[in-house]
Parts: C-alpha cells; structure tokens; sequence
C-alpha cells in the first residue's frame, strides 16, 4: 500500500515557497486534465485559484518527485452556502493511474475509492467542523441517473470509513447546489440541469437542515428527461 | 566507440531516418508554459554556475564512452535535466529529476508532458557559445531514438545535410521541433555576443508519431 502526503493549499502553515510549488503543480494537473483528460466536468478544472476555498486539498504519492496530485478536492462555502453549512469534496478528482471507472464499487475493490474518503474527507470533516464551526456539510453527484451508485458509495462510506464527526444521510430529492445571483433585489439559484444534485449530508449538530432548494425526482425527469450531460 | 556506433545505427524503436522529414515542426509552448521554461531554465543556470558542464560530469555517461569533448567546441555546454536512472549508457536510461535544483527541472518535465510528449528521456540545456558551432555530425538513426528542439534562448540556425543537400532552418524561441539527427546535421548560433540556449530532448518515435499521423 503506497504511502500519501496530504497537502491543504488553504492551510496557512503551508510556507510561502511551498504553497507555490503545490499551486504550480495543481495548475499543471489542471492542464493535464484539460488537454488529455476526457472527463465528463473537464471545463470545471479550467480554474487557475483556490481564492473562495475554505480549504483545497492535493494527495501525492509520498515518494519520487515528479508526480502530480493523484487526487484532489476542495472544501468551501464561499458565502453561496448558509454560513452554517460547508460543501466537501468538491472538484473531487481522481488521476487516471488511480481512478475507479464505476462510481460504485465493485467486489470490495475499494483501495481506489478510498483515496477521497480515507485521506481528504476526514481532515476537510475536521476543519469544517472545528475551524469553521459549520454545523453540516454535504457532498453531491450530478444527475437522477447515478443516484444507484451514488446510494451504494454512501452505505459504503457508512461502513468502511466511519468518522467521529457522523453518518452520512441521503437528502430523498435533488438539491440546487450551484452558486446563486441576486436579481431584482432577491436572490435566485441557477435553475441548470447539472445544479439540482444527489446530495448525502453529514450534520456535527442534530437539528442541522440543508437550508437549498430541493427538487422531486420525477420533476426532475419531466423538466430534463434522461439526459446525462 | 565502434559497439556504440554500430548500436546507433539501426534500432527497433522507429522508422528509419530515410521516411521523416528533415524537420518537423511540432508546435508551440503556451505563453505560460514558455515562461515558466525560460524561468526554469534561468535558474537551473545560475544554480549550477556558468562553468558548469554535465559533458566533463562523471554523472554523464555517455562522455566517459564516447570522447565527446573532442567533438564540440570547447565552451559548448549540456545542462541535464535528467539523469541515469541506471549505470548505462543508454540514453533512454536518462529519466531521473535530480534533487539539485528539482523544483525548476520538475517544471521542465511537466512542462513538456502538458505540451504532449508523453515520454521522453535525456532532456537537457544546450548552450552554445556566441559564434559557437556544432560542426557536422550524426546522432543517432531515428530507428534509434529521435530528437526534439525548443530554443529557449534567442535563434539557432540548423542545417541538415541529405544526399549532399543542406535544408538549413532557423528554429525559434518556444517552437517544439523534431529533427532528424539521424543525417549529418551542424547547429550554429550566429550572435557575436550571446549564448544560445536550446532543450533538447530525446524520444523514440512512439512520442511523437501523433504529429507526423
């Protein structure tokens, strides 16, 4: 089992010269996936900051030194968010040599998989919770379609990799988890497809609410259909 | 010399010299990436000091077999961004970033990885001398292994002779060249006062076909 260094670009013990560096390489992985990388949310990885992040985590292979991150994943509320609540594993991405082609796990396989939950979630529970005092945090998968396999990582990450911090909780509708604007005076969510999201939601506290807009499943289909992109 | 030269010849590792061009240009670095070379490059030159040569280096294998200092003009100097990863002398065996100065030589290689050479073994920073001249010379078939250019540092004037004819380019700042060095070639950096520098890079073909398709 390979060994992993952990590195938070946010974290503010992060030197100065070495808060570069990594900066520099996560601009590189983010060329690698733009140039080569045919993934679905390619566009999403044509960022050059991490400004809004709570906190933006880079896992590399400890040992040899010419990797790029083989994961990373952001951790933010950037004001989008009620102040209580966090969104974790965001722009969650796997590189290739460790990527699972399933969202799902298959046959215990979960030594790929576990990179995110085992390594990044626990310290991004951490800092929201401790540093941030959020109060709940979610992560989502786009689409109605995955929601099987988006179920089965859940009760996964349920069993395998327990935490202190709780339980993860399938919210039962899509939820509008994309940044909003404020028009005539009041502030809208982006009614897009890809923004209403199975959402699975830990709260640190017992009367936590996911306070987003929520969508029906079926209204979903209606409004969309099966499209998957 | 003669195993070594004999090797050079005719490999397994591409076509052979005769179906590629003289030159090929691959395309260009990005603004970005361009900067980000030269200020690699800056760097990794000043850290090692403007006396330094990886061609007297003991680490250059390749110098301690073949009597390469009589071959060059004697202030031409190889800067390498890889190194051996074993104790031959294959060039392929130069793979390794060096913990000295790792960060620039690091950019380097992603770098070149992002412009899409996906393999790629001996890179290094050749800097010829004002007035300096690489005389005629073959490297290698390009069944053998295939070379790649980018200047990095001002112009340099590249003639490649074939069946007695010369096709001579002036190759430029951040363009990405294939050469074929497989014929007798002589690179000349025709600046009365400054030092050309040039990343030349080794491949086998493998890494570059997806230019010639």
């Amino acid at each position: 089992m390979p060994e992993y260094k952990l590195i938070d670009l946010k974290d503010e013990n992060l030197s100065e010269e070495d808060h570069e560096w990594y900066s520099h390489l996560f601009l590189f992985l983010c060329k690698y996936i733009q140039n080569f990388d045919n993934i679905r949310n390619q566009a999403n990885y044509n960022f050059s900051g991490h400004g809004a992040y709570d906190a933006f985590h880079l896992l590399f292979h400890d040992g040899g030194n010419v990797e790029l991150p083989v994961a990373v994943a952001g951790m933010y509320n950037s004001g989008c968010y009620p102040q209580n609540t966090a969104r974790v594993l965001q722009r969650a991405y796997y590189h290739p040599d460790v990527r699972h082609k399933s969202l799902a796990t298959h046959g215990g396989n979960h030594i790929k998989k576990a990179l995110l939950a085992k390594y990044i979630l626990p310290e991004q529970l951490r800092i929201a919770r401790d540093e941030f005092r959020r109060e709940g945090v979610f992560f989502s998968v786009e689409f109605p379609m995955r929601r099987k396999s988006f179920e089965t990582i859940v009760g996964w990450m349920n069993e395998h990799h327990t935490t202190e911090y709780g339980i993860w909780e399938i919210h039962p509708k899509l939820v509008n988890t994309c940044e909003g604007y404020v028009h005539d005076a009041k502030y809208q969510h982006v009614d897009h497809r890809t923004c209403w999201q199975n959402v699975a939601i830990m709260k640190f506290r017992d009367d936590f609410e996911l306070n987003l807009p929520t969508m029906e499943i079926e209204e979903w289909h209606e409004k969309y259909g099966t499209t998957k992109r | 010399m003669k195993s070594m030269a004999r090797q050079n010849v005719r490999g397994n590792n591409g076509p052979d010299r005769k179906e590629l061009p003289n030159f090929k240009l691959l395309g260009a670095l990005s603004f970005t990436d361009s900067a980000l070379v030269l200020g690699a490059a800056q760097h990794i030159l000043a850290e090692v000091g403007e006396d330094y040569n990886d061609i007297n280096n003991e680490t250059y294998r390749v110098a301690q077999d073949c009597p390469l200092k009589t071959y060059f003009p004697p202030t031409y100097r190889q800067v390498l961004i890889q190194t051996p990863i074993t104790d031959g002398v294959a060039e392929e065996d130069y793979r390794c970033i060096p913990a000295l100065d790792g960060k620039s030589r690091i950019t380097i290689y992603h770098v070149l990885k992002i412009f899409g050479l996906n393999d790629f073994y001996r890179a290094r920073l050749a800097i010829l001398p004002p007035g300096g001249v690489l005389d005629w010379h073959i490297d290698t078939n390009t069944s053998v292994s295939c070379r790649v250019q980018i200047p990095i540092m001002g112009d340099c004037i590249w003639e490649i002779r074939r069946k007695k004819e010369v096709e001579a380019r002036v190759l430029t700042p951040f363009q990405v060249s294939f050469t074929n060095t497989g014929y007798a070639h002589r690179v000349s950096n025709p600046h009365p006062t400054e030092d050309r520098v040039c990343l030349t890079i080794g491949c086998h073909y493998d890494a570059i076909k997806k230019w010639f398709e």
